[in-house]
């Protein structure tokens, strides 16, 4: 059961970061000029 | 002078122009030491350089420009370097004193230059950089007798010995503007345009000035002239290129080989210590069959990344790179591409993302586009494990030299249809006013250790930050979709009844059975999960490129990063910490009927699609930044995807009929 919660965890927070990730990709409006910036935009 | 003030004194801008190559970092390193910033011009990815240092008594901020062969641009960062020059950036001020920096070696070229920068009325200084080399070239060239005839101050440096720093430092605390401008008067009536005929005026003067300036030693064909003469060859170039190229892929399979066995048996180790203390259980499973075997599978291709950089590093610092762009110029303009493409593309086959960007030096849009469009074809090193896998497992009977030639036809495909791809688009479209390609050939050198240690740590490093990020968030998802939802003790109790009716006529022994039925309940289990019901969902799609379910998920888990594939079916076939890893998994898959999964008709057809299709989100967010919204690159991401499929269908269905 505990091992099963570590996972559900893990996976809410890998598919997150994935997100967020992704996102901020997308979303790059601006190019901050550095090249692979994950922060474009900003 | 105008400037910043810092205490009393008012602070001296400093700007180094020159051409490229001609020695200007070399320079601002020992004038700033490590005083120095590197940045970016805002809006451009082209690099700032500032750096302080001390003039006499007074402090100077000096910025080391983008190189430039003369002020009329021709690309962006050409550009930004002219643009500082006449003091038209808002976040760079306009120097104060400009240091040109003239290479010795070519110094009628470096001259074309310090003539335009002269008319910009500032106070000028040349300093004459690599003057030894000239010197050994037997082109010794007299500073006293350039200054005399330019008007200002020219010093002869050292880069290597330092000689010559202090008569540079005081030359910029005095310098003055040029007042004459001898080259002015040698204008001649002729029939060119004026832009011609302004460069044909400068060059007359240049000419005499190099003919007083420079005494000419016996010249004598060296060496390195003749090795240049074969290298440079139209067509003895193009097969050292290729010989040079084929030892590389060769050298890739052979000498990375026991590394990576190595690596995969520590992997499997340190997997099997990480798991085994766990009791069993959904984490015990995660750790074993997505970490290790999902992430595991990536980072046993290491060794090749690191070899595969490790060459190309000594080729780039030796010299040899930039005399493979001059080859590739005459071929890239053929087929509606710049010589200045080459860069990006060769940068693509690291990752696109660089390339793409890199492309901004291409003045022509039309160009720049094709080049943009076409770098994604260029097979990257995350490709590399695809197909590396790939041809262990299914060609694991050639020898070396016969895998590295498939490897090879990997690259080369991906290189003949960007070709094909540019060559059709310039006849649709034409190409537009292409802009002069000017290469500077750098000398040859050996390559130096820490140079070629950092473009290998600087990929490998890149490739196991992905491992650690993003390979790893994606294995862990790829787990779950491929675990959950299980099925339930009636539908496991099915699947072994099923199984049992199955078997009852087939022969073999009572442990062959068994393994196949633990074969058949994985594959019942894993149907039964989100990724299964989605490969059964795309598997019309792809069965007739001889891909089955399995590698269906491997494909659509390949779009968020390609080397995922690997790690993909690392998790699909449960490799875990098992021996062997990936490759010997896919040796054993089969399909619902026994057959093999993984016939020389599917490897070849799945390395046609890993060749050709366009499967990276992050390249597909940057071509869209890059040309300004999402039309071209949907159009790249159909049309490259339509064409692999289309390939692969073609490579599969013709070797099933002759295999």
């Amino acid at each position: 059961m505990i091992q099963t919660l570590i996972v559900g965890v893990i996976i809410l927070g890998c598919a997150g970061w994935l997100a967020v990730q992704g996102w901020r990709r997308v979303s790059a409006r601006k190019d901050c000029g550095c090249g692979s910036c994950p922060k474009a935009g900003k | 002078l105008a400037g910043r003030v810092v205490g009393r004194q008012p602070l001296l801008q400093v700007g180094l122009a020159g051409n490229p190559n001609a020695g200007k970092t070399s320079l601002f390193n020992l004038l700033t030491g490590l005083r120095q910033k590197v940045g970016n011009y805002p809006g451009v990815t082209v690099e700032r350089k500032i750096g302080r240092a001390r003039c006499g008594d007074r402090e100077v901020e000096i910025v080391d420009l983008p190189g430039t062969y003369s002020l009329i641009p021709v690309s962006i960062d050409e550009q930004v370097a002219v643009d500082v020059l006449l003091g038209r950036r808002a976040d760079t001020p306009a120097p104060d004193v400009v240091v040109a920096v003239a290479d010795a070696q070519a110094i009628a070229r470096s001259l074309y230059l310090v003539t335009q920068l002269a008319e910009l009325g500032r106070p000028l200084v040349v300093a004459l950089t690599m003057p030894d080399l000239a010197e050994r070239d037997g082109r010794p060239v007299d500073a006293a007798a350039l200054a005399q005839e330019l008007g200002v101050a020219v010093v002869a440096i050292d880069a290597r010995t330092g000689r010559g720093l202090d008569a540079l430092r005081q030359a910029v605390r005095d310098a003055a503007p040029a007042t004459a401008f001898p080259w002015k008067a040698a204008a001649e009536d002729g029939p060119e345009d004026l832009l011609d005929a302004d460069i044909a005026q400068r060059y007359r003067w240049i000419d005499g000035v190099v003919a007083r300036c420079v005494t000419v030693g016996q010249a004598r064909r060296s060496l390195v002239d003749r090795l240049d003469g074969v290298l440079l060859h139209r067509v003895w170039g193009l097969v050292v290129f290729a010989l040079i190229m084929a030892t590389l892929f060769v050298a890739i399979f052979v000498v990375a080989q026991p590394i990576m066995d190595g690596c995969d048996a520590l992997v499997r180790y340190l997997g099997g210590l990480a798991t085994n203390w766990l009791p069993a259980g959904d984490l015990r499973q995660l750790l074993q069959d997505g970490v290790v075997g999902g992430v595991g599978s990536v980072i046993v291709f290491v060794p090749q990344i690191a070899l595969l950089f490790l060459f190309l590093g000594i080729l780039e610092d030796s010299g040899y790179l930039a005399r493979a762009a001059f080859l590739m110029d005459r071929l890239l303009a053929r087929v509606g591409l710049h010589g200045r493409s080459f860069v990006p593309l060769l940068s693509s086959f690291a990752c696109a993302i660089p390339g793409i960007m890199s492309a901004r030096t291409i003045a022509n849009p039309r160009e720049r586009l094709a080049t943009v469009l076409v770098a994604p074809f260029m097979s990257c090193s995350a490709r590399l494990p695809v197909y590396a896998v790939v041809i262990a497992a299914c060609f694991a009977a050639w020898s070396p030299v016969a895998k590295a030639g498939l490897l090879l036809g990997c690259y080369a495909l991906g290189i003949g249809v960007a070709v094909a791809c540019s060559w059709l688009a310039m006849r649709l479209r034409g190409r537009g006013t292409t802009a002069p390609f000017l290469l500077e050939l750098p000398a040859w050198r050996a390559p130096q250790v820490k140079a070629v240690a950092r473009v290998v740590w600087q990929n490998t490093s890149a490739f196991l930050t992905r491992a650690g990020t993003v390979i790893f968030a994606l294995s862990v998802l790829i787990w779950a979709l491929t675990t959950y939802p299980r099925p339930s003790e009636a539908e496991v109790a099915s699947a072994t009844a099923a199984f049992e009716r199955q078997e009852l006529a087939a022969p073999g022994s009572a442990e062959d059975r068994d393994d196949r039925r633990e074969h058949y309940l994985e594959g019942a289990a894993i149907d039964h999960t989100l990724a299964g019901r989605a490969g059964r969902l795309i598997e019309p799609v792809i069965r007739p490129l001889g891909f089955d379910g399995d590698i269906g998920i491997g494909l659509v888990a390949a779009f968020a990063a390609r080397e995922v594939f690997v790690s993909t079916l690392g998790i699909v076939y449960r490799v875990g910490d098992d021996e062997g890893g990936v490759a010997q998994a896919m040796q054993g898959a089969r399909r619902d009927d026994g057959r093999p999964v993984w016939t020389t008709a599917t490897a070849c057809s799945l390395l046609v699609w890993f060749v050709l299709a366009m499967q990276c989100v992050s390249t597909t967010a940057v071509v869209r930044r890059e040309t300004g919204g999402w039309t071209w690159p949907l159009l790249q991401i159909a049309g490259m995807n339509a064409l692999a499929w289309v390939a692969s269908f073609v490579t599969y269905q013709l070797l099933v009929r002759l295999t």
